[in-house]
């Protein structure tokens, strides 16, 4: 019965922090990119349609762009930090979120907790595992 | 030393170099940005219009770039056996060696869905009468690439080693050649 419990804890905190893992998108579409949800404050990393690679911090959200300032350059990445940049939407052709912004973070990461302890007061008080709805 | 320990040490010794050579398998492919799978064509996009499709298959070509660039290659189905097989030792075998250590794909899943959402794209451009675009092949739209790219590319069956260099190769020229960099500009004053 312990190893079930311990089994199931494990299988829990693995699902909790394959939520938190970022993924990257390779959108169609201009409006595909903007149903994203990128925050300012996020960090992501960006190949467009004419094969430039970036990293920045986003911090405008416009209508029809990202505005943000590059971090340190990853692997085959030319600008250094702390340059400019402007990338239009349709000009997207894959997308990763490496950083989330500090406050969604610290939520997704609060939110994470609360839910393990119930989810763990449940399973330790009923022996009966509860399934958190995606 | 007797016999049967130099034996021992033999087979370690085997063992370790089999480990070491499986390990280096797909070592050139080292992704810098996660590779998504590219989907299979929504139905929706069966309604683009051409300036739509072409939109499409520039940004799929972008991912398909990424992968290239990356080191991400196509793999038969002959290789891909031989990898399972291989990954059934290596890894065991190298957990006690800092592991575990397996032999990866060389990015050939996602370079493969990359190549077939093209394949899709250009089928559906050449349903709709768009007018072809040009390559970076000499003497070939891409229509006309399309023509000589589903053969390479059968809904199924195995394709050797030739076929698939060939189909990297064409699909490596399907962009025409690039403008000077102009997307991503620093905003002005």
């Amino acid at each position: 019965m312990m190893r079930l419990e311990t089994g199931l804890i494990l299988v829990l905190l693995t699902c909790v922090c394959a939520g938190c893992a970022s993924r990257a998108y390779a959108p169609d579409t201009a409006s595909e990119t903007q149903a994203l949800k990128i925050r300012v404050g996020d960090e992501v990393r960006v190949v467009t349609t004419n094969r430039d690679r970036m990293t920045f911090e986003v911090t405008k959200i416009l209508d029809d762009r990202f505005a943000g300032v590059t971090v340190e350059p990853n692997a085959k990445e030319s600008r250094p930090a702390g340059v400019d940049v402007e990338v239009p939407y349709d000009s997207v052709a894959m997308i990763q979120v490496t950083g989330f912004d500090s406050k969604a973070a610290t939520a997704a990461a609060v939110g994470g907790l609360i839910m393990v302890t119930v989810a763990l007061g449940t399973l330790v008080l009923t022996g009966v595992p509860v399934i958190i709805p995606p | 030393m007797t016999g049967r320990q130099l034996n021992r040490s033999r087979i370690s010794r085997s063992c370790l170099y089999g480990v070491l050579i499986l390990a280096t398998c797909g070592c050139a492919y080292r992704p810098t940005i996660q590779h998504p799978k590219s989907e299979p064509i929504k139905p929706e996009a069966t309604a683009y219009d051409c300036g739509q499709l072409d939109s499409a298959l520039l940004k799929t070509d972008t991912v398909r770039w990424v992968i290239r660039d990356d080191g991400g290659t196509l793999e038969t189905s002959g290789h891909r056996a031989a990898r399972y097989l291989g990954n059934i030792f290596l890894v065991p075998l190298s957990m006690g060696l800092g592991g575990p250590f397996y032999a990866n794909d060389a990015g050939s899943a996602v370079l493969d869905a990359a190549d077939h959402r093209i394949l899709e794209l250009l089928r559906l451009k050449r349903a709709h009468g768009c007018p072809a675009g040009l390559t970076s092949e000499p003497g070939m739209t891409d229509l006309q690439m399309l023509e000589k790219l589903e053969p390479l590319m059968p809904e199924d069956g195995t394709l050797d080693r030739p076929a698939l260099d060939r189909r990297t190769a064409l699909l490596d020229h399907l962009r025409a050649p690039l403008p000077p960099p102009a997307v991503a500009t620093p905003p002005g004053p």
